[in-house]
């Protein structure tokens, strides 16, 4: 069906708002209710292309408003005009609302044609929250853009104006998010949406075999590869790529969605690589291959690996990530409770209890400086977490962990003030857990966050050991004083930190 | 415990010298003052345009400058005369230069103070003291008052060094509780005092301004922004909320002083994201708060509220701005804040009675607070109009002021525990969402409505200045320091510094030549996914008309 009749005309302001309120209800609905559809395939090469021309069409509306906002009072046609294009860009020519401006006709069908399209045809798959949601706003920002046009002042223009290049923008979205909030960009950067026609298609759990091509599981796309060999390629989209590995000689470009791996493919993303990782590009991060030739992926596929499918029945993957990661470890938020003596869920796991048995926890517990501090994880974490700490933390903390914007987190200076303060290793725990990284607090899964505790450890020389640091919050960890007394030689002397390879 | 070896001022020389443009290292330093600052200095400094020795220019707050070279038609002139490289501190920069004579005073994020030859950006001498960081290393500038130069340090210390050597005068710990409390504002000399404010809001202290004896480091008064028990408003607060309630006093002030009046905006309260623990109004947090300080003791004269019982940490950030301004077609005394939550206010100045509100922002669950399950609100807590604030023309009767459109998903725990030295928030800093916009709003103060705006491709937090010939300076995270057309927002001259700025712009006057400086580094945490890598890292970059 034509979603064309739901798109309200123009209104009052106070019309106008409630078209934005319910365009964010829409999101937010999406966000909470979506689930994943084991059976979703990838999506057929004309959605790609559509994808891609509504997306031309979303941009060139926002730089038709763009302009208009930098030109100034040069009279009230300019504006108008502008407002109208913008409007043609989005609804197409065959839509009612379509006004020939300055002789120009249209050259495509408009985004939001493209876009009902696509949320007709997007059933259960990964991309339709946030084809949906980029859909809504787009209602809501022509509804903004019609206001405009019957702007009488330049006042009321930029208003309407203003408004409709923000939810314009929210329509775009990220391509670093899943869900609603990626808008048209995270539909084509995160799942099957972004395979072009033909494109080569991979199991999105395994690492390929082949470039180029596009990792794919249960629709979402993981990764793109491209072969490593000196020639250049074009991406198809942009990837929003946070984290590149090598495999072999193919260049692998990690997409968000390699956060939901645990998840869709039964494993974390795996540590193991590290001698693969020839780079872990900090979050925001311009794609960081861009350039060449060669769009059209070959044709054939790797068989999907046994992990998959059943990893693939957990609906979590749509949920909104900051829902996700809070839904997905709850103990972080209890942390202190644990410390004062409350919850005994920590003592159910496994590997918390592997620490209250510890006899070296318990040593911990002396604030003589004199004492060694205990062993609390496993070389192999620490290593794991140097690498997640250096893409998500560096950019605050310092390479050297001696702090930057942020405070210190290893060496002489940390550790004094945990002393001064009284810091036990759960309080470390908590922080990284709950309220890291700043932008993006509780995105790091449950392991994650241990391996970056293990890392911090080992970087303020504390002693490795064969026991994982837990990845639940633990009474014995509450009671655990941070302290000074180095178990191994600072390799900083001045910094007092330890190096960890 | 902090090394005295860290608190020594570097000659000339010894330290990493950054001159670029062109080549100055070799030069002998010339004398860091000229001659001692005075109170008629401040008094007068809206009238003389060869120097910047207020953090904001003058009391008022409005960093809006008499130019009389600089102007539409040349601006485009406008090129690179010197930029300084601040060595060893890759963080980032958000100080407003101070220039006295022929000396700019800048400072670092981890406290390090550069003297630098005004006209050449030579390196005079360098005060390093890298304190321990308790929360965040940010600061915003020094003091200058006789011949002393003063800082406010991240671990709670108020120093004074010889303005002319970098000696160290005295170094005391003043801040209450150390453990969580800091300085990042910078220091205010007004009438044979300095006033500062703590910085503490998210770690569990109590906000307080403190007017401390220069000589000394003594305290002459101090004011508390949460009332205690007995006093006016301390109702607004249930239990004992009230001692870890917040307020701090982050950013700026403005003083009138023929009133004896100080401005001031107070912080969110605590703990930052959990609303249940602290019902009430939670005064004066997100206040506008106008004090007598003509006697011993300060005295609330009124206040104003923007966002009672905040749960998103959206406080006024915007240092107040004084201006008489017409409005409804009536001249007035104004102030005006911008608050965090994407908030643009005009008070009369008299009684803080609102005169305007504008929305400059992207706003979104404004009346939803945190849940343990999460939900979603705009701006975001680094969005919104931030700490820098902005300007007043009054040729145009306009106020300019950039705005960031980001969202955030907020989480609430169930309860907050304090932990000396971590944050006190009952939840999680947003994760950011949504838009990573910023806007430059040029407010028509007679009706509160934009009368153009400029849209940027990332958060706006530049400040603005404001000049006697028509234009607007403001600086982008892009790094692109801009200048436009105050009547209609053309963009009539752009220089890129190569890193993000987040500081405000300073003039002076020096040799007959006119200069603009703006500071510029890394941007910390407010990178934002659609930023660029652009990072030459911290820098001050000065521009003169046909190379100065």
């Amino acid at each position: 069906m034509t979603r064309q009749g739901h798109d309200n005309g123009p209104g009052r302001r106070n019309g106008v708002r409630t078209v934005i309120r319910g365009a964010m209800i829409v999101m937010l609905a999406y966000a909470g209710a979506a689930a994943v559809d084991t059976a979703a395939a990838p999506s057929a090469g004309d959605d790609h292309q559509s994808a891609s021309a509504a997306m031309s069409a979303l941009q060139t509306a926002i730089g038709d408003i763009d302009r208009a906002e930098r030109l100034g009072t040069e009279g009230p046609d300019t504006y108008r005009d502008a407002a109208q294009s913008a409007i043609n860009d989005l609804v197409g020519p065959n839509d009612d609302r379509y006004r020939n401006v300055g002789g120009k006709t249209a050259t495509d069908a408009g985004a939001l044609p493209r876009l009902n399209a696509l949320s007709d045809r997007s059933g259960k798959s990964p991309w339709a929250a946030p084809i949906s949601a980029a859909r809504v706003n787009v209602i809501a920002a022509v509804t903004q853009l019609t206001e405009a046009l019957h702007s009488s002042d330049l006042d009321h223009f930029q208003l309407h104006a203003s408004d409709a290049l923000e939810l314009l923008e929210m329509a775009v979205g990220r391509s670093t998010e899943i869900g609603p909030l990626g808008g048209l960009s995270g539909a084509l950067a995160t799942t099957g949406l972004g395979v072009p026609v033909h494109g080569r298609v991979t199991n999105g759990c395994s690492l390929p075999k082949v470039a180029p091509a596009s990792g794919v599981v249960d629709g979402y796309l993981m990764y793109v590869a491209l072969p490593a060999n000196g020639k250049s390629a074009t991406l198809p989209q942009a990837l929003g790529t946070t984290f590149v590995s090598r495999n072999g000689d193919i260049l692998v470009l990690h997409t968000a969605a390699r956060k939901l791996e645990s998840k869709l493919c039964g494993r974390q993303p795996d540590p193991r690589s590290k001698a693969r990782q020839m780079a872990a590009v900090h979050a925001g991060a311009a794609d960081p291959v861009h350039a060449g030739s060669d769009p059209q992926h070959g044709a054939s596929a790797d068989p999907p690996s046994s992990g998959t499918k059943e990893a693939a029945s957990d609906p979590a993957s749509n949920d909104p990530p900051g829902k996700q990661s809070s839904s997905s470890d709850p103990s972080a938020s209890s942390g202190k409770q644990a410390s004062s003596g409350g919850s005994s869920s920590g003592s159910k796991d496994s590997s918390s209890s592997s620490v209250s048995d510890s006899a070296d926890a318990g040593n911990a517990s002396s604030k003589d400086s004199g004492s060694t501090p205990p062993a609390l994880y496993t070389e192999k974490q620490a290593s794991a977490g140097r690498q997640i700490f250096r893409s998500k933390c560096v950019a605050c903390h310092g390479k050297n962990l001696q702090g930057k914007s942020a405070p210190s987190v290893a060496g002489d200076d940390f550790l004094s003030a945990a002393q001064r303060n009284g810091w036990s290793v759960d309080d470390l725990r908590s922080i990284v857990a709950y309220n890291m990284p700043f932008n993006e607090p509780g995105s790091l899964s449950k392991k994650q966050a241990a391996d970056v505790i293990a890392y911090l450890l080992a970087s303020n020389c504390y002693p490795a050991g064969d026991k994982p640091f837990p990845e639940k919050e633990t009474k014995v960890l509450g009671k655990t004083k941070l302290t000074n007394a180095k178990a191994n030689k600072p390799s900083d002397a001045k910094l007092g930190t330890c190096n960890v390879n | 415990m902090i090394s005295n070896l860290r608190r020594v001022p570097l000659k000339a020389g010894k330290a990493a010298l950054a001159v670029a443009g062109i080549s100055l290292i070799g030069a002998l330093p010339t004398t860091a003052m000229s001659k001692p600052v005075q109170n008629e200095d401040y008094m007068q400094a809206a009238q003389n345009n060869s120097y910047w020795v207020l953090p904001a220019r003058t009391y008022s707050g409005n960093r809006y400058v008499k130019t009389d070279q600089i102007d539409r038609d040349n601006v485009d002139q406008l090129k690179k005369v010197w930029t300084f490289k601040i060595p060893d501190d890759d963080a980032p920069v958000e100080s407003v230069p101070i220039v006295w004579g022929n000396t700019m005073f800048v400072t670092s994020a981890h406290d390090h103070i550069y003297a630098l030859d005004a006209k050449t950006g030579e390196l005079k001498w360098e005060f390093k003291d890298d304190p321990h960081v308790v929360a965040f290393a940010r600061n915003r500038g020094v003091a200058l008052m006789g011949r002393d130069v003063y800082i406010g340090t991240l671990d709670g210390h108020l120093i004074a060094l010889d303005a002319e050597t970098g000696d160290k005068v005295w170094d005391k710990q003043v801040v209450h509780d150390p453990s969580n409390s800091f300085y990042t504002m910078a220091p205010v000399p007004y009438k044979d005092m300095l006033l500062l404010g703590v910085s503490n809001g998210d770690w569990g202290g109590l906000g307080y301004i403190t007017a401390f004896n220069p000589k000394n480091g003594d305290r002459i008064w101090e004011w508390k922004t949460v009332p205690g028990p007995g006093e006016p408003g301390h109702d607004t607060w249930t239990g004992d909320s009230w001692k870890r309630g917040g307020a701090s006093v982050w950013s700026g002030v403005a003083i009138d002083p023929k009133t004896d009046t100080l401005y001031m905006s107070c912080g969110n309260p605590q703990p930052d994201f959990l609303g249940t623990v602290r019902k009430g109004k939670n005064l004066y947090s997100d206040s506008v708060v106008a004090l007598d300080i003509s006697g011993s003791k300060p005295q609330v004269k009124w206040y104003h509220q923007f966002i009672p019982h905040d749960t998103h940490d959206w406080d006024p950030a915007m240092p107040p701005v004084l201006f008489d301004g017409k409005i409804d077609g009536q001249q007035k005394p104004l102030v005006a804040v911008g608050d965090k939550g994407g908030n643009f206010w005009i008070l009369d100045a008299k009684d803080g009675k609102l005169m305007d509100h504008t929305v400059v922002s992207y706003q979104k669950g404004h009346d939803t607070e945190p849940s343990a399950n999460g939900n979603y609100a705009c701006p975001n807590t680094n969005g919104g109009v931030e700490f820098n604030g902005g300007a007043y023309d009054p040729n145009t009767n306009t106020f300019f002021v950039p705005s960031s459109n980001q969202c955030g998903y907020w989480t609430a725990k169930d309860r907050a525990v304090y932990i000396a030295g971590q944050f006190y928030l009952g939840g999680a800093f947003p994760k950011l969402v949504g838009p990573n916009t910023g806007w430059f709003n040029a407010i028509d103060v007679n009706s509160g409505v934009f009368k153009w705006r400029h849209h940027f491709d990332t958060p706006a937090n530049g400040s603005a200045l404001v000049t006697s010939t028509g234009l607007v300076f403001t600086g982008e995270l892009s790094g692109n320091l801009d200048a436009f057309d105050t009547r209609n927002g053309k963009l009539l001259w752009q220089y890129d510094t190569g890193s993000p700025i987040a500081a405000p712009a300073a003039a002076y006057k020096l040799g007959g030549t006119e200069y603009i400086a703006v500071a510029s580094g890394p941007a910390g945490f407010v990178k934002s996914p659609k930023m660029s890598d652009q990072d030459a890292g911290p820098m001050i970059s000065v521009v003169a008309a046909q190379g100065g």
